[in-house]
């Protein structure tokens, strides 16, 4: 006999099939497309091989999540791309223009450019609308502001291992993950939050 | 004291590595008289969590592309 404690979960692979449209969107907003697919591909199997591991102490989509995490973080710490500097000055010119129009000489913000939402993340979170938004703004970031946003905030990545896999030093890490915010949140609130 | 340049910069900042104590309670006292700064500081600690949510798996993001392609 056998309590319901210790009775075995199976994980049902009709249901990772239907998580597998989820995972590859996520992973395509990091990866390229095909390497999306395949790295979404070995996460569905290591899933299912590994299905004992799944204890059933979170939803099976959180589980399958981190999984894929996993494999996404595997595939970028095997294939670190140096950021070549002009990457980084290339942007430079157009932020200049941007903080003018933010802030004004004294760097106070400019009154029409101010925050002025205060937002609800579980709110937010529930609305497909919001995401539609959300990656709308995330794809018109600079590409590499872009990758290291996700990089720090998708897969937790620390601040120095993004350094050490990009090649760059901590404060220029600082000031793309600042730029990135603050450009996420403007385009945000013009969209309507 | 602290301008909303500098501010916005230290929000950020301070959410990848602890703050020198000068410049957590400039922070703070900026923040204190400074609704806009706040406003920031809430978006960009919104637009994390929503972020570490959506990456757990904790969304239900179905049909975000399918929708965004009918709207084209």
């Amino acid at each position: 006999m056998t309590t319901s404690s210790q009775a075995k979960i199976v994980v049902d692979g009709n249901k990772l099939a239907a998580m597998r449209g989820q995972m590859l969107h996520f992973a395509q907003l990091q990866l390229h497309r095909d390497i999306a697919e395949d790295v979404v591909q070995e996460a569905l199997e290591a899933a299912l091989r590994n299905n004992a591991a799944y204890e059933g102490k979170s939803t099976l989509k959180t589980w399958v999540f981190a999984i894929l995490k996993n494999k996404i973080r595997a595939y970028l710490r095997q294939h670190k791309r140096t950021m070549v500097f002009s990457e980084l000055s290339q942007d430079d010119q157009q932020w200049e223009e941007r903080l003018e129009k933010l802030f004004d000489d004294s760097g106070r913000w400019n009154p029409k450019m101010c925050p002025k939402v205060c937002p609800n993340p579980e709110e937010d979170m529930q609305t497909r609308h919001f995401w539609q938004k959300f990656e709308a703004c995330l794809t018109h970031l600079p590409p590499t502001t872009a990758r290291v946003f996700m990089m720090r905030e998708f897969l937790d990545f620390e601040t120095y291992e993004i350094c050490e896999q990009l090649g760059i030093n901590t404060s220029n890490c600082h000031v793309i993950l600042y730029r990135a915010r603050v450009r996420l949140r403007a385009c945000l609130e013009a969209s309507g939050w | 004291m602290l301008n909303c340049k500098e501010a916005t910069r230290l929000c950020s900042e301070q959410m990848e590595q602890k703050l020198s104590l000068q410049n957590k309670i400039n922070l703070r006292m900026h923040l204190l008289l400074c609704s806009a700064c706040r406003h920031f500081a809430a978006q960009i600690s919104n637009i994390s969590q929503v972020m570490h949510g959506y990456s757990s798996g904790d969304v239900d993001i179905k049909d975000i592309k399918k929708e965004s392609n009918d709207d084209k």
